[in-house]
């Protein structure tokens, strides 16, 4: 009976430090957002995006020509650079990671920025 | 020594030895004596080191006492490696780890151009936030968050560019399997694969971990573009379940 409870203390301890640590591992939606808004305006160049990408840390794709997406449905006036942020790894049968899709013109303008969670499960 | 026939067709060089030995003539013993040099050495420019095969070259200059066979060798195996490559759509499944041996399936076309992924989710996690609606494209509409689903919402899907920074890059995918390799590029195939993708989406199916999820989406796909009877390499739950076509 003791070992039980102990085992489950141990385990309800464990699983209190994951979420724990989810919760502060994770990087807020909202605070992304706020940073975007605030250091990549409209009209910023792709190579400061890339730039700014790149102090973060975060992986990402390069600038993507659309135009060679077009047949899939992709807008061929637009580039677009993809970007995500892992969530925490906490085992769960669905995860959760942000990605950052931004969308420039055929002048590498920016024109629109997305910062949206993505799931993956089985 | 009327090297003609050598020099006025890469073709012929690169083909068979019939051409050369036409063009070389002398005794019949002869002929094909040489020919089977010219062969030989013809082969040597095709494999074997960088430096094996610049000494190839220059004795196939050598023996046809003109730089057209040598020329002609490059050309055509510079061609013949282009046409290769970009005549290929490879269309694969790769998977990666979600839990224990639970793994998540996405679809991955590559040709000569570039490399683009297809996969399915959930569209909410427990907290009933919304997810990217199908497709990057900057017109995707977002789709509206239902709560008469599960804790999971519907299946959504998503496709384009495979590269990092892209939901399932992995370099050390759990499996990977090959469904097909067609002549041409990838293009008529990425675009029925998006079309079958928007239509699972559209399809608005409850997204059930274990019974609907990503590895019904690509399975569906798969078998609507063509490619049925794929069977999984690693462990992905649900991936025969059947999802209800459109209406």
């Amino acid at each position: 009976m003791l070992a039980l409870a102990t085992v489950l203390a141990g385990t309800t301890a464990i699983t209190a430090a994951c979420q724990q640590q989810a919760e502060t591992g994770m990087v807020p939606e909202a605070k992304i957002k706020a940073e975007i808004a605030a250091q990549l305006p409209k009209h910023t160049p792709a190579s400061a995006v890339e730039a700014w990408l790149a102090t973060k840390g975060f992986a990402h794709s390069g600038l993507i020509d659309n135009a060679s997406l077009a047949h899939m449905g992709f807008d061929p006036e637009t580039y677009e650079i993809k970007a995500l942020i892992h969530g925490p790894s906490k085992p769960a049968l669905v995860r959760t990671d942000i990605q950052l899709i931004f969308i420039f013109d055929r002048e590498h303008r920016l024109i629109e920025t997305r910062v949206t969670p993505v799931h993956t499960g089985p | 020594m009327g090297m003609d026939g050598l020099g006025s067709s890469t073709a012929d060089v690169g083909g068979s030895g019939n051409g050369i030995s036409g063009g070389i003539g002398g005794s019949a013993g002869t002929a094909a004596e040489t020919a089977t040099d010219l062969d030989k050495t013809l082969d040597a420019t095709r494999a074997g080191s960088p430096v094996e095969q610049g000494n190839a070259l220059r004795a196939l200059d050598a023996m046809t006492g003109s730089r057209q066979a040598s020329d002609a060798a490059v050309t055509q195996d510079a061609r013949t490696a282009t046409l290769a490559a970009a005549q290929t759509c490879t269309v694969e499944v790769r998977f990666k780890q979600v839990i224990g041996p639970t793994n998540h399936a996405f679809i991955v076309t590559t040709d000569a151009d570039s490399a683009n992924y297809f996969r399915g989710g959930p569209q909410a996690n427990n907290t009933g936030l919304n997810s990217p609606a199908s497709s990057s494209s900057s017109s995707a509409q977002q789709a509206p968050f239902d709560p008469g689903f599960g804790i999971y919402g519907p299946i959504v899907t998503e496709y384009g560019a495979y590269r990092p920074g892209t939901v399932d890059w992995t370099t050390e995918p759990t499996g990977r399997q090959t469904v097909a390799e067609t002549p041409g590029n990838c293009d008529s195939i990425e675009t029925e694969l998006a079309h079958h993708m928007d239509d699972i989406e559209a399809a608005r199916i409850n997204y059930e971990p274990l019974a609907a999820n990503s590895n019904s989406t690509v399975r569906e796909a798969l078998e609507r573009a063509g490619y049925p009877d794929v069977s999984p390499v690693v462990w992905a739950p649900a991936w025969n379940s059947q999802l209800p076509h459109p209406r």
